[in-house]
């Protein structure tokens, strides 16, 4: 039996603080292998070699990054785009925004979960319509 | 060692009694008190909603707190003497008892704090991701996604996200208006409010406190609506809420209503008729209804005394 942790439930696509750093510095400069990787990180985000290996190869797993020998080392590259990323990070919010579990951190302009159809909207698009003309007509 | 846990467990079976008992008083009256919110504008009713929710949750905390340290008792609770006039301490004899409050007072503190470090730990989660993978513009953060979507995340230090997909499907004046929309709530600290209420609300199941809840997003909507419509026009403001809903993709719309335990109403309907009958049909808030208002809510603290008495008739200290 596999074991989920709850944190894949609710936001499947999201990556934890290393591995956005480690993400980010390859989409910077892809074809790192771990020892440059762990230089780059260095100044904000000092980490130990190990940690940064496994941590670009959990990125390959979870099918961030593709990796390439080259010699005794690996290097590594992007597989999604930071557009593609934010796509499904994006689709994973509207996700939660519909089971209502981020209401209160998140206001949307517009509630996505809200039920109205397009015949709704044009009765309210009319009564604007109304509006408008009574308050041009009375000035 | 069994003392201690008497009146540690005679705390806790009180305090969450009176707050279950005057909570759901509070959702009794409050189709009657719904109505006259209703009249008021949004932001003065978002206010005094969030204060009504306080109120039994401070009555409950005020009335055990003064049944156990009775040195201030004398301001909220009449005189009164037990047996031989001996200071009194309202212990619940049954171990059991007392036990199982405590337990109950366990599980909730549990429950909160569960969902408050889950909510925590998402928002930060999306921060960090949202930060890094958007574009800084001044006051919000560009999203480089095709999906029309626009909102403001955090409590504190929160911030503004525009996806591009709504960027290029809306005008100049849609933007300004949706994000002087989204300014107010950043101003209003419309998370934190409404992640309050939900706390305030806890000691109920959701499915008896969701139309409180729903009337608080709802009133915190409008506040912000009417923030925005007071730089743009009330139907400038409809207009675009109205656009931007359109620009949702219909999956987002029609959805199986069994999954939207949040907000099933439809909410955007009630805050376009709101901004088309314009702020004149709000009543202000009059000098005299201000004075009311303060009093009533200190009124509201007379209540202690008989529910004091009430807790130790049901004690049987008498």
């Amino acid at each position: 039996m596999t074991r989920t942790r709850r944190s894949h439930t609710t936001l499947p696509n999201a990556l934890g603080e290393l591995e956005l750093c480690v993400m980010e510095t390859v989409w910077k400069n892809p074809g790192l292998d771990a020892k440059q990787a762990m230089s780059e990180l260095e100044p904000q985000h000092p980490s130990k070699l190990s940690t940064v290996q496994s941590t670009l190869e959990r990125l390959v797993r979870k099918q961030c990054l593709s990796r390439t020998k080259r010699g005794h080392a690996f290097i590594y590259f992007p597989e999604v785009s930071r557009g593609e990323l934010l796509g499904k990070l994006m689709r994973d919010v509207i996700g939660l925004l519909h089971d209502g579990s981020t209401d209160t951190i998140l206001s949307s302009f517009v509630n996505v979960a809200d039920t109205i159809d397009d015949t709704a909207l044009d009765d309210l698009q009319r009564l604007i319509d109304r509006k408008r003309r009574q308050r041009e007509g009375g000035q | 060692m069994t003392d201690l846990l008497l009146i540690a467990g005679s705390f806790a079976s009180i305090g969450l009694l009176l707050w279950f008992v005057s909570l759901f008083l509070l959702l009794l009256v409050y189709p009657l008190l719904s109505r006259q919110l209703a009249k008021w504008h949004p932001a003065t009713a978002s206010r005094l909603l969030l204060v009504l929710l306080a109120i039994p949750f401070l009555l409950s905390l005020s009335t055990t707190v003064l049944l156990f340290l009775p040195v201030a008792e004398g301001s909220l609770v009449s005189a009164h003497c037990h047996d031989s006039c001996q200071a009194h301490l309202p212990l619940i004899e049954s171990v059991w008892l007392g036990g199982a409050g405590l337990l109950i007072l366990f599980v909730l503190a549990c429950n909160i704090l569960s969902k408050l470090l889950f909510n925590m730990r998402t928002a930060k989660k999306l921060m960090a991701h949202l930060l890094c993978t958007g574009k800084d513009a001044g006051k919000w953060y560009q999203l480089a996604d095709e999906q029309p979507f626009v909102f403001t995340l955090g409590w504190w230090r929160n911030r503004i996200f525009v996806t591009e997909g709504l960027l290029e499907q809306c005008d100049d004046r849609d933007i300004a208006i949706v994000l002087q929309h989204e300014l107010a709530h950043g101003q209003r600290l419309d998370n934190l409010r409404l992640l309050l209420a939900r706390t305030l609300l806890s000691i109920l199941p959701q499915r008896f406190t969701h139309k409180l809840y729903e009337d608080l997003h709802l009133f915190t909507e409008s506040a912000c609506d009417f923030a925005a419509a007071e730089v743009y026009g009330e139907l400038e403001v409809a207009e675009t809420l109205l656009r931007v809903q359109r620009l949702l993709p219909s999956e987002f719309r029609y959805v199986d209503s069994q999954l939207v335990s949040a907000f099933t109403g439809a909410e955007v309907e009630q805050r376009v008729r709101n901004l088309a009958a314009g702020a004149g049909q709000f009543n202000e808030i009059q000098f005299g209804q201000s004075i009311c208002l303060i009093a009533f809510a200190l009124l509201s603290f007379v209540l202690v005394d008989p529910m004091h008495h009430g807790i130790e008739w049901l004690l049987r200290l008498h």
